[in-house]
């Protein structure tokens, strides 16, 4: 059972301030999972974490049974607002690069999802709107054929209309059978239909990990309830 | 190979724009030259702009791999690669190389289309200058190659420091820059490396610009080299286990 | 989504929603179900659920599965008429139960149903 990530007392601290502290959680294969809390409750470094882009000050963090560190990248796909792909290139030229670089990216797929997007390959990147950023690193995410799919944020500040096709990108394009996909979300309204489990933390601390389910069975809330009534 | 190459290629469309104002700034040296030519009597003085030209080309390599590195932004792209920092960093390495060696040519090639029809003037030293364009050229590039590797080296020191120290740590990088070089200019001034480097010497001659010779030691090259590759091999241990995205 | 609520888990409340489609014949026997990739494209929905939902209604014989076919409502309807009465039972026990503890009687409650659906039916037309 090593195909899962793992943490142990993982504690992060950034020059004198505590990110995350004495975190211990496992998420297997073939679930969609939900980082929840208030901005600055460490959500997008619970991510780094597991991505290998960040290291633990202290205690462990393991996928599929390895130390995470950079190479991690090659069992994890992760992206975020600010890791915007090179500015001077174009949308197809990024997949091509992208192409060249993960032995498991897929450019049938990443194709076909870049039509879903309606994006336009000619474009330059640094000359997409936001929106259509935020589609892009879905295309660069969601082509390879990795375990784990990280997204940081991949829904927040764009109109319901494209958070929509990107959530149908997800469903369609995520195979829950060899994959996790792993997000981070300050709107859990929004993806509480879409999630197995969340994570919600509060400042830096794990306050809950669950299933979305057993929330509705145990105490017949949603998550965005519970957390109001757990954040006090 | 295919993973690689492209990789080269994206460093080089990073960089391009910069490559390219390089080379319209040789342009400009190279008719500064001429004008000099033209107005000066003593037709050695058209050789120090292109003289100080080529030896602003040391900051060259650093130069480019310090902005190469800086445009992968908050890195995640670029950590999140799967090839091995030895890699990555060879490729930016190599392709400041690459920008050098055809800015260098360029800045060699303009100036002497522009001398050739005032051939006459300089004849009496010419077979000195061109040796001396052959015997400068490398020894820019060594240096510089030598300077990009401290670069990358503190750059990656620092990439570490300030997530653990903050905003101090570009002082403790430039503490760690000028106590390393000043231990590297002791060793070199040292009765020990005299001992040990120096040999393999090799002496040019350009009597008709220079009094005395230029005196070099193999042994000071293999020094240096070992000085890049161990520094180099740091920098990508750095990348690899320490430098967050 | 806004459709789904918290008081029920959200594959139970997709289940329901099918059963209930079946039950007033939007989906007819024989008629295949979407994909659990599509099911969860239209509602937005994690394939988790879906399938969940899916292996619950199988699970009481309301849908099945045919291997590398998909999900089907059963040609069958005997097991579907036996739901539809086990449905209706139900939901009077409730109704019947509630009116009951308000110490309506019998009669009450069947008068009042009765002027209710004939108020209901004339509202229909």
């Amino acid at each position: 059972m090593s195909e899962m990530i793992r943490m142990t007392n993982v504690t992060k601290k950034y020059v004198n301030q505590i990110a995350l502290q004495d975190i211990s959680l496992t998420i297997p294969i073939g679930k969609i999972i939900g980082i929840v809390g208030e901005n600055g409750s460490g959500k997008s470094t619970l991510l780094k974490l597991m991505s290998g882009l960040s290291l633990p000050t202290s205690g462990s963090v393991t996928v599929n049974g390895e130390t995470a560190n950079r190479r991690t990248g090659k069992v994890v796909s992760y992206s975020s607002e600010s890791s915007l792909f090179y500015p001077i290139f174009t949308v197809r030229e990024a997949m091509q690069f992208q192409a060249s670089q993960f032995a498991d990216f897929n450019p049938a797929k990443a194709e076909e999802i870049m039509k879903l997007m309606r994006l336009d390959p000619q474009m330059k990147i640094k000359s997409l709107s936001k929106g259509n950023r935020g589609r892009l690193q879905i295309v660069l995410t969601l082509a390879r054929e990795v375990p784990y799919i990280l997204m940081d944020e991949p829904l927040s500040g764009l109109d319901p209309m494209i958070r929509d096709s990107i959530v149908k990108g997800m469903i369609s394009y995520v195979d829950l059978k060899f994959q996790t996909l792993i997000m981070t979300s300050h709107e859990v309204a929004e993806i509480e239909t879409l999630i197995d489990g969340f994570i919600a933390l509060k400042d830096g601390s794990l306050l809950k990990m669950a299933d979305v389910e057993e929330l509705h069975e145990s105490e017949a809330l949603r998550i965005e309830d519970w957390m109001k009534k757990a954040y006090v | 190979m295919r993973q690689w190459s492209a990789l080269f290629i994206k460093d080089f469309k990073l960089t391009r724009s910069m490559f390219f104002i390089g080379i319209v700034m040789n342009v400009l040296i190279a008719m500064l030259t001429l004008f000099l030519e033209r107005a000066a009597d003593d037709s050695l003085l058209m050789f120090v702009p292109l003289a100080i030209a080529a030896a602003i080309h040391v900051i060259y390599v650093p130069l480019f791999v310090f902005v190469g590195l800086k445009s992968e932004g908050n890195l995640h792209l670029w950590l999140s690669n799967p090839q091995p920092a030895v890699k990555l960093l060879l490729s930016k390495v190599a392709n400041s190389l690459l920008m050098v060696v055809i800015s260098l040519v360029l800045l060699y090639g303009f100036s002497r289309l522009l001398i050739v029809p005032k051939f006459n003037l300089i004849e009496p030293y010419w077979t000195d200058t061109w040796k001396v364009g052959w015997f400068i050229f490398p020894n820019v590039i060594w240096i510089s190659i030598e300077l990009s590797a401290w670069v990358m080296v503190l750059w990656a020191l620092y990439q570490y420091l300030k997530l653990k120290i903050g905003r101090w740590s570009w002082a403790a990088v430039a503490g760690a820059a000028i106590l390393s070089g000043s231990l590297n200019a002791l060793i070199k001034s040292s009765a020990l490396y005299r001992y040990v480097m120096n040999w393999g010497s090799i002496a040019y001659p350009f009597p008709t610009i220079l009094s005395k010779p230029i005196q070099t030691y193999v042994g000071g090259y293999v020094y240096d080299l070992i000085m890049i590759v161990g520094l180099f091999i740091l920098t990508a241990w750095l990348v690899d286990n320490k430098v967050e995205g | 989504m806004d459709e789904f609520n918290a008081s029920k888990p959200i594959y139970l409340q997709l289940a329901d929603r099918i059963h209930r489609q079946i039950i007033s014949g939007e989906l007819k026997a024989g008629e295949k179900l979407p994909s659990i990739r599509d099911m969860g494209i239209k509602y937005n929905m994690n394939p988790n659920t879906v399938q969940r939902a899916y292996s619950e209604l199988e699970r009481e014989g309301i849908l099945e599965t045919k291997r590398g076919q998909g999900t089907f409502v059963p040609e069958r309807q005997d097991r579907l008429v036996q739901q539809r009465d086990k449905l209706k039972r139900e939901q009077i026990e409730q109704f019947v139960h509630v009116m009951r503890e308000m110490g309506y009687s019998a009669a009450e409650i069947l008068s009042g149903l009765t002027d209710y659906l004939n108020n209901a039916e004339k509202g229909d037309e």
